[in-house]
């Protein structure tokens, strides 16, 4: 359910950028920003044109008991407006050299609900030097970007994630010419399906639902060049892919999300949604995933996840809570539990210059109560820049 | 530190209190070493900026391309973009492909022309980001005025804000243009603001989405090109050499790698010898500048000899004195070059429009509206200016230091000028040197660069030889005014003064000399460049309307017009025949020519006649059409072609035609002076099969007999009012305003030289009264009038002029001959036909000798004055 589009479509939804103009075709917004920065600069999810919650009836919404057929399903659902699949992860190098990293590949169908738009991110973060380096990107469907129906086969530039016959998935991905990534990623676990009858609800609105597709644990095995340095790494990974056609409510402004593969092989997601009041939406939930797949679900009248650890972007301003602290039970021992997540590095900013959208991901560790380390995060925090609305007007 | 004080006190005491008494002398000097330097300066910025012009888009969009992949002829298919993304794997590359062609404004021959640009918009965002993280500047606050831009829309358009202001339009306005033979109209989506840290946008460019365009063209899956841009990092040289290495793999016969930095320096390849000719021109008023100095330091030594006596008896070293007398020419030179700089990027810009037109005309097409003040070009004037000065004030200084003063206090002692001027022999050698030398082979530089070394030499040593013996021709000059009236005194003096010539008159007639051989020289080449291109055009244009696209006199015009529009035109009732040509683009080793194919009227008499260097044996161009028994086609090449790609009569060149192996055999070499990029003639039936496309670049009209052209053009017209038509007469006299204007540089330079030469003689004139102080004084105590003063140097400027012109017009004669059969064949390739334009060198001589006559009475007139109120 990982995704900024949320927030934007959000906002879209409150005012719509485009209004009455031809609406038949796809529409790009191209925003000046200081000279020395950009010509174009595109509120990306202006390229979605006038969508709004129910002007979709050109777009499927996800149905209950939907039979899920594999591999189709990895593959591309281009009836649906959103799409994305999500990969972050944690390397290590053979010397011992920890790093993250983040490749994101989305697509957004246009409002003629037969041509898209790919956007993708790519990131990598190093603790030793606290070097996070980030590129995003944008691209019309056609040559140079595109998800494949049948299967998993997505392309963004030179950005590439294909699942080959054995189920194993390549990776490539680059941030400039300053890291590059290679990388195999084994299912260690098999995928899961997040939500009731296979639907993962994100507010009380029907159409806003998505279909959410976990890989909870892959491992990692690849190379990283990094600042002209070249290691071979191995890792783990997390992968999502969610599909819908929209998926707040009107009254969420963002949400904070989290992974977490815990070192006694289980996993956790979680995330709440926050509505303008700031109290988190009822249909926020943590997810924990044991080693044979089973998923318990927590409401969050039965967690607390208190914000902390603030870190102010010196490029947005935004001010980003990067050290949640969750309060929950333990499923497997029926004990209270209290999670901390630590960032790696503090700036683990998207700054969103070609989105639009700016948004944290970043790698950290996850703490116990007594300050142990008990497994490895990837936090995700949102709608902290601004008012989008206003964006629009 | 103690040497200084006294260097400069010397200096103070001497050279400063000089100026102060005569600052006019002084300002004028500075004057013509400014005019020197600036004239100098300007041509070479307005070249550079004419050059700089031929920029790509994305240079002001989104910095540099770091490759770019084209076509050897033609478009590229999109369906080569995959696979230069699969060929180039992992690689971080951003590819953007671009198609362009150009519209003109309105439907008028020099119409400006538009450069339609399509780029992936949605793409070219990429490159625009990674550009901004890698100026690593900071960000503002964005605005919250957002552009709104259809994506693939054909008519949406964005421009520049230069555009915008100049042409004064803003978002939402409809502009008008004339795509090939059909008006469309398109509206200003966005502008573009200009970015502080590049190349501004074009002027001429137009934007659009990558589908829009090719949509508006008909071209849906062809691009024109693709740029390619590997962002900043650590690892871009690895991957930069890695992406040649993966392109040129699969680049085959597919398409050519260029960069932006050989591309450019692959213009200032094409326009090497336009320029060099330019630099040397503009060298001349510089070397007209230096005879200049030297006369006025050598004046100010001869006038100034009592006062270098006195320091010399005063125990003051003879090198001090020389040190004094160059550092005099260093200050000169160093605000005269200061000012020159000034005065260069001023006249760079009035220059730049003109040899900007004259690239687009002969090159490529650019879009150059403002020369910029390049310091390494600012600082090369200067020492060029400063070394000049300081090369003229040696020989004086040097003289200054040597004259023992008892010598010096006698006042009257001519100047001994140069000594070398008065050794015929001397000169006579450099004339043999002269004549050898323009006999040697040009040196051949980088791609298609020729120097004609030898042959500027040879100017250079005919400069000086005539230089020399132009001092012959004083005893005759004197006999002619004596001849005159025996019985005039002031005539009688004036002629006096060349029984036995000094070395200031010797040098002021060899200023005159250099000036007007310059000048005269530059005048035969015009003449002959005209009396060839006035024939050539007459064998060429035959037929009686000529029918083309807008803005046909630049030729970067990729405009056509299509089959069913020439096929109407040459259907028409009054037309008796066509002849039709079509035009490509096409890389052969890397360089850019031209492919042409022509049809020709087959139903007239009256047909197309080209002008031959090598005449085929079957001059047919319908057999064009038929292949050669060695499996080969037959081609006409340019003499240009012929020069660029050293091929000759019956050799084979290979033509990169996409999916045909097509080799052609020189068959005929004619003689095209129209464009600099040389062309490949073959059947247009060849094009058509090759390219699939009917559509043509000109067509030339017969009419039927007896019907009026311009009755026709009317009625044409009519019919088609966006194709430019004309009649036979108006493209004659569009062609030869076309060829005036690409010379038009030149007449502006002769004049500045000429004016600096007669300046100099003014000076000189005025420094040999001075030296004749003691003679004109008696002459006074003899009765002399002030008005008979006057007249006696008003006879002495005649006979100076009358030496300089008639030097310069020999020396003319043969600078004009070297320009036409040495440097214009050896850089150009160009066969021009020796003319010598002989009303044009005798008003030039006339004006000269007249402007000499006059400056020399002011001189008489002001100097006896000067004397009298002195003296008294």
């Amino acid at each position: 359910m990982k995704n900024i589009f949320h927030e934007a479509i959000g906002s879209v939804n409150r005012t719509n950028p485009i209004g009455s103009k031809r609406q038949d075709e796809p529409t790009l917004l191209v925003r000046r920003t200081h000279p020395v920065a950009s010509f174009f600069v595109i509120l990306l999810f202006a390229l979605m044109g006038s969508a709004t919650f129910g002007q979709e009836k050109s777009f499927s919404i996800p149905q209950p008991n939907y039979e899920f057929q594999f591999p189709r399903d990895h593959g591309s659902h281009p009836d649906f407006k959103i799409e994305w699949w999500y990969i972050t992860g944690h390397l290590k190098s053979e010397s011992e050299r920890r790093f993250g990293f983040q490749a994101t590949f989305f697509r957004l169908a246009n409002v003629d609900a037969e041509t898209h738009i790919y956007m993708a991110h790519m990131a990598v973060s190093d603790p030793d030097t606290g070097t996070f380096l980030h590129e995003e990107r944008l691209n019309r469907e056609g040559w140079d970007a595109f998800s494949k129906v049948e299967d998993l086969d997505l392309r963004n530039g030179n950005w590439t994630l294909k699942r080959q016959f054995d189920g194993e998935m390549d990776l490539i991905g680059s941030v400039q010419s300053k890291a590059g990534f290679s990388l195999k990623l084994s299912p260690a676990q098999s995928h899961v399906i997040f939500g009731k009858d296979g639907i993962s609800k994100k507010g009380a609105d029907a159409s806003a639902a998505s279909y959410y597709i976990t890989y909870p644990r892959l491992d990692v095995s690849g190379e990283l060049q990094f600042k002209g340095e070249k290691m071979a790494v191995t890792g783990e990974a997390w992968m999502d892919h969610e599909i819908s056609s929209s998926q707040l409510d009107r009254n969420q402004v963002g949400w904070d999300w989290i992974q977490i593969q815990f070192d006694d092989g289980r996993e956790l997601m979680g995330y709440i949604l926050r509505e303008e009041d700031g109290k988190p939406s009822p249909f926020s939930s943590l997810n924990w995933i044991d080693q044979d797949g089973s998923i318990t679900v927590q409401k969050p009248d039965s967690y607390e996840w208190k914000a902390g650890g603030f870190w102010k972007s010196k490029a947005t301003g935004a001010n980003y809570p990067t050290s949640p602290t969750i309060k929950t039970t333990d499923p497997k021992t029926g004990k209270p539990i209290v999670l901390k997540s630590r960032p790696t590095i503090k700036n683990q900013e998207m700054t969103g210059k070609i989105g639009g959208v700016s948004y944290w991901e970043g790698a950290g560790d996850v703490l116990d109560g007594s300050g142990k380390v008990i497994g490895k995060s990837f936090l995700e925090l949102t709608g902290y820049v601004g008012d989008l609305g206003e964006k629009l007007r | 530190m103690k040497l200084q004080t006294k260097n400069l006190n010397l200096f103070s005491k001497t050279t400063l209190r000089h100026w102060k008494r005569e600052p006019k002398n002084t300002l004028l000097l500075i004057t013509v070493l400014a005019l020197g330097v600036g004239v100098f300066l300007s041509i070479r910025l307005a070249n550079r900026a004419a050059v700089s012009g031929f920029t790509l888009f994305t240079d002001s969009i989104a910095g540099e391309s770091d490759f770019i992949v084209r076509a050897p002829i033609g478009d590229l298919p999109v369906s080569i973009l995959p696979e230069i993304r699969d060929a180039l794997g992992p690689l971080p590359v951003g590819i953007h492909p671009i198609i362009e062609t150009t519209a003109a404004r309105t439907a008028k021959t020099e119409a400006s022309l538009y450069r339609l640009v399509g780029v992936d918009l949605v793409s070219l965002n990429n490159a625009v980001y990674l550009e901004a993280k890698s100026d690593h500047s900071k960000t503002s606050p964005p605005s919250n005025q957002p552009f709104d831009v259809k994506l693939g829309d054909s008519r949406l358009v964005l421009i520049g804000e230069t555009m915008a202001a100049s042409e004064g339009l803003k978002v939402g306005d409809v502009l008008p243009l004339i795509l090939d033979d059909r008006r469309i109209e398109l509206e200003i989506s966005a502008i573009l603001p200009n970015n502080p840290l590049r190349a501004s946008i074009p002027e001429n460019l137009i934007l659009f989405d990558l589908p829009g365009l090719q949509k508006l063209i008909g071209k849906p899956d062809k691009i024109s090109r693709v740029e390619l841009k590997i962002p900043p990092g650590e690892d871009r040289q690895r991957i930069l050499a890695e992406t040649k290495k993966r392109l040129s793999e699969i680049a085959e016969t597919q398409f050519a790698i260029d960069t932006p930095s050989n591309r450019e320096s692959s213009a200032e390849q094409m326009t090497a010898a336009f320029r060099l000719n330019l630099t040397i021109l503009s060298t001349l008023a510089l070397i007209v500048g230096v005879y200049l100095i030297f006369q006025a330091l050598e004046a100010s030594v001869v006038k100034r000899r009592p006062e270098i006596a006195i320091l010399r008896s005063l125990g003051v070293e003879s090198w001090r004195i020389q040190r004094a007398w160059l550092f005099e020419s260093l200050i000169i030179g160093m605000i005269g070059s200061a000012f020159g700089i000034l005065l260069g990027y001023g006249m760079a810009q009035l220059a730049v429009g003109s040899i900007a037109m004259t690239v687009n005309t002969l090159y490529f097409e650019n879009t150059t509206t403002a020369a910029r003040l390049d310091s390494g070009e600012a600082l090369f004037a200067f020492l060029f200016g400063l070394g000049s000065s300081l090369v003229a004030g040696a020989i004086p200084a040097r003289e200054a230091a040597a004259t023992p003063p008892s010598q010096s206090l006698k006042s009257g002692v001519r100047s001994m000028g140069l000594p070398i001027l008065r050794k015929p022999i001397i000169g006579v050698v450099f004339v043999v040197a002269a004549i050898a030398l323009s006999q040697l082979p040009p040196i051949r530089g980088a791609g298609d660069l020729r120097i004609p070394l030898g042959g500027y030499l040879g100017a250079l040593f005919w400069l000086l030889g005539l230089s020399i013996l132009a001092g012959l021709l004083f005893p005759t000059v004197r006999k002619v005014l004596m001849g005159f009236s025996s019985k005039n005194a002031p005539l009688k003096y004036a002629a006096s003064q060349f029984r036995n010539p000094g070395g200031r008159h010797r040098l002021t007639a060899a200023g005159l000399l250099v000036a007007v051989g310059m000048a005269a020289g530059m005048a035969i080449l015009v003449a002959s460049f005209e009396h060839t291109l006035t024939g050539w055009i007459k064998n060429l244009l035959k037929a009686d309307l000529y029918v083309a696209t807008a803005g046909t006199s630049n030729i970067g015009n990729e405009n056509l017009i299509r089959e069913d529009t020439w096929k109407v035109v040459a259907a028409r009732p009054e037309v008796e025949g066509v002849d039709i040509i079509r035009r490509q683009f096409i890389r052969i080793d890397g360089k850019e020519t031209w492919l042409a194919g022509s049809v020709y009227n087959q139903n007239s008499d009256r047909r197309l006649r080209l002008i031959w260097v090598e005449k085929p044996t079957d001059p047919n161009p319908e057999n064009l059409n038929l292949d050669l028994p060695n499996k080969t086609i037959p081609v006409w090449i340019s003499e240009t072609f012929g020069r660029r790609f050293s091929v000759g009569m019956d050799d084979t060149i290979e033509l990169p035609i996409p999916d045909f192996e097509v080799t052609g055999t020189v068959k005929g070499i004619y003689a095209d002076y129209g464009n600099e990029r040389g062309m490949v003639v073959v059947h247009r039936d060849r094009i058509v099969t090759w390219f699939g496309d009917e559509s043509v670049n000109n067509v030339a009209v017969y009419l039927n007999q007896g019907t009026d052209p311009e009755t026709a053009r009317t009625a044409f017209k009519k019919e088609f009012p966006n194709l430019v038509i004309r009649t036979n007469e108006k493209l004659r006299n569009e062609s030869l305003t076309i060829f005036h204007r690409t010379f038009s540089v030149t007449y502006a330079l002769e004049a500045i030289a000429i004016f600096v030469a007669v300046a100099g003689l003014g000076m000189a004139l005025a420094g040999l009264l001075i030296d004749r102080k003691s003679e004109l004084t008696t002459l006074k105590e003899i009765g002399f009038t002030r008005r008979q003063i006057a007249t006696a140097t008003l006879w002495e400027g005649l006979g100076l002029g009358i030496v300089g012109t008639l030097g310069g017009l020999i020396l003319s004669l043969a600078l004009g001959h070297l320009l036409i059969f040495v440097v214009n064949r050896q850089s150009f390739g160009w066969t021009l036909d020796y003319q010598i334009p002989l009303m044009s060198l005798l008003s030039l001589g006339a004006l000269t000798i007249a402007t000499s006559g006059i400056v020399a009475f002011c001189v008489g007139w002001f100097g006896a004055k000067l004397r009298r109120e002195q003296e008294g």
